[in-house]
């Protein structure tokens, strides 16, 4: 999860905090970005993204929010807080004691949250370490509250400019899903550019038989003065079980204004990471039927660039029913469609007869797709 | 005589009529129509719904599908019309029965659909079946998705649970969980509200050991 990798991220600098002077740093991304999922259209949000670093010789804190509005309406708010407390090293050993709060909410009022405590024991030097740790928390995606672990062991290691991390993490979220997420990071750092990339698979123990999924991605960051950069960035990130945020792609190209450059690498990586973050679902459905009274339903659809849409099904006799636009992207149309299973065609443009995002879809015996429409 | 045989052919005119629905008077070459009346008559003298197939010819016209493509998709539609009839018997409505043949269309079993009848009774089975053809559309496995659905049906699920499952899948493969687990899990969750008598394993998932730690972490292949 990609929770999971800004974790072992940060986990660069937070073993040996005694060695980075105390420092706080604060910053705020502007900027805009092209997200993809799978079964709905892409969406472009903009974002204002203030974070805050604080180190400490025996602590962290590192705290991000994510405000986005997307296009065609709708907007989320999200945020992070982890915080980490280290008991004095021994040797070449210390324990971390750490924790993160995440939360979600949008314009529609839908929540999601999710606080995990995860502990860790460390191992290493300034150039290479590993560390072992576990967590233990719960999910709200929304809808259900789901109990959420995971054990982690990983390494990192030094050279020059770069800093690699690898690691594997057995995750189990609710009582049926189990995974184990092995991800690796890079990170080099040259002068006024920084470059990242990080890629990841999961692998699933239940349900059994479910077929890997890959991650992947990198970022830019190239500073203009010391408190200037511009970041861009792209790839893709898993789904977020405990919250409910789908797998998606995206393209992502920020303004960063900072308090200062962070003075260590590992400092930005953080910053740089809130990228990667899953963002919580496409608020407004792509396509929605609502209850207006009795059986006159209003039928909504997100289509950005349409020039003309139009829907037909049974509850139609099959006669093309066009919607009328209705602000910017969204078309609407006040419909007659009885309660029960209907089956449902639309098209954009007088392209082909599709079906409406997110809903199932069935063979037409005609060589094409329909889809089915459950109506209350 | 001469007045039985126009009482005849005044009957059989009826007939004629009746075969012929309105939406679908002009719009087929005389070649189709003739098929598509044989096909309507034939449901109606079985007892089977006839506004499926009337909807199919218009769907298939509207979409400019041959004539051939349009009768072959009528006649594959009368057949699972008619297995569903016979496996939720003669008496069960035409909307269970409409429910049963998208159902059988979508890989379930004729005895999933007796199974299915045998524990909802008069509760209506349209649905549960519908909700059994969204799920294995969505991409949940076809035993899993009629084993959740028996497993629903024993446990008392209302209509509302069940298009509340339908809802929770859909949300939870939107958020990238596999489709037959999305089903399990959001079945466990409706058993568990909606029952306090333990029926057994919880559907689409193999029974545990009770010994067995809720949050055993799997070992690394």
């Amino acid at each position: 999860m990609p929770r999971r990798l800004c974790f072992a991220v940060i986990a660069i600098v937070l073993p040996f905090p005694v060695q980075a002077a105390a420092q706080t740093v604060g910053s705020i991304d502007a900027g805009v970005t092209r997200i993809g999922y799978t079964d709905l259209p892409g969406i472009t949000a903009y974002s204002l993204s203030p974070a805050l670093q604080l180190f400490r010789p025996n602590a962290s804190l590192l705290a991000n929010g994510i405000f986005s509005y997307f296009n065609g309406g709708g907007w989320t708010l999200q945020g992070t807080t982890a915080g980490s407390v280290f008991v004095p090293r021994w040797s070449h050993v210390q324990v971390e004691l750490g924790g993160s709060l995440s939360g979600s909410v949008d314009g529609d009022g839908n929540k999601t949250a999710d606080f995990l405590a995860q502990p860790r024991i460390h191992w290493g030097g300034a150039r290479r370490g590993l560390w072992l740790g576990g967590g233990l928390g719960r999910g709200w995606d929304g809808t259900t509250w789901q109990t959420v672990g995971l054990v982690e062991a990983a390494g990192w290691a030094r050279l020059k400019d770069l800093t690699m991390v690898v690691g594997a993490s057995p995750n189990w979220v609710g009582p049926d899903l189990r995974y184990v997420d092995a991800q690796a990071t890079a990170r080099l750092v040259h002068g006024r550019l920084e470059l990242g990339a990080y890629g990841g698979v999961r692998s699933w123990f239940e349900p059994d038989g479910t077929g890997a999924t890959g991650w992947g991605g990198a970022t830019a960051a190239y500073w203009l003065n010391r408190r200037l950069a511009i970041v861009a960035a792209g790839g893709s990130y898993p789904a977020d079980f405990a919250q409910g945020f789908p797998a998606a792609s995206y393209l992502a190209l920020t303004v960063r204004i900072a308090t200062r450059r962070p003075p260590t690498p590992s400092g930005v990586e953080a910053q740089e990471y809130r990228l990667l973050q899953p963002l919580a679902r496409p608020l407004v459905p792509a396509f929605r039927v609502t209850t207006i009274s009795g059986a006159t339903r209003l039928v909504r659809l997100r289509a950005p660039g349409a020039g003309s849409v139009e829907i037909m099904g049974d509850f139609t006799d099959w006669e093309p029913v066009p919607l009328q636009k209705s602000g910017r992207d969204e078309w609407k149309a006040a419909i007659p469609i009885p309660s029960g299973t209907h089956r449902i065609n639309l098209r954009v443009n007088q392209g082909p007869w599709g079906v409406p995002p997110g809903m199932p879809v069935l063979d037409d015996d005609f060589g094409g797709v329909v889809g089915v429409l459950v109506v209350e | 005589m001469r007045h039985f045989l126009l009482f005849g052919l005044a009957l059989a005119s009826a007939g004629a009529l009746q075969a012929q629905d309105p939406r679908l008077e002009g719009r087929l070459d005389p070649t189709t129509q003739a098929a598509v009346t044989g096909l309507l008559d034939s449901a109606r003298a079985a007892g089977l719904p006839t506004e499926p197939i009337v909807d199919k010819v218009l769907e298939g016209m509207t979409k400019r599908a041959s004539p051939d493509r349009i009768v072959a998709a009528l006649r594959t539609l009368s057949t699972a019309l008619r297995s569903a009839r016979v496996a939720l018997g003669p008496g069960a409505p035409e909307g269970d029965v409409i429910a049963g043949a998208s159902a059988l269309r979508a890989g379930a079993k004729p005895e999933t659909l007796e199974r299915i009848s045998g524990v909802r009774g008069k509760a209506g089975l349209s649905v549960p079946l519908a909700v059994l053809s969204d799920l294995v559309a969505r991409g949940v496995p076809v035993d899993t998705a009629a084993t959740v659905i028996v497993h629903l049906a024993q446990g008392g699920a209302t209509d509302a649970d069940y298009t509340g499952l339908e809802r929770g899948v859909a949300r939870d493969i939107g958020a990238g969980a596999p489709p037959g687990a999305a089903a399990a899990i959001r079945a466990r969750v409706a058993v568990t509200e909606g029952q306090s008598n333990g029926n057994g394993p919880p559907p689409g998932i193999p029974p545990k050991s009770p010994k067995e730690p809720r949050a055993k972490i799997p070992a690394r292949p």
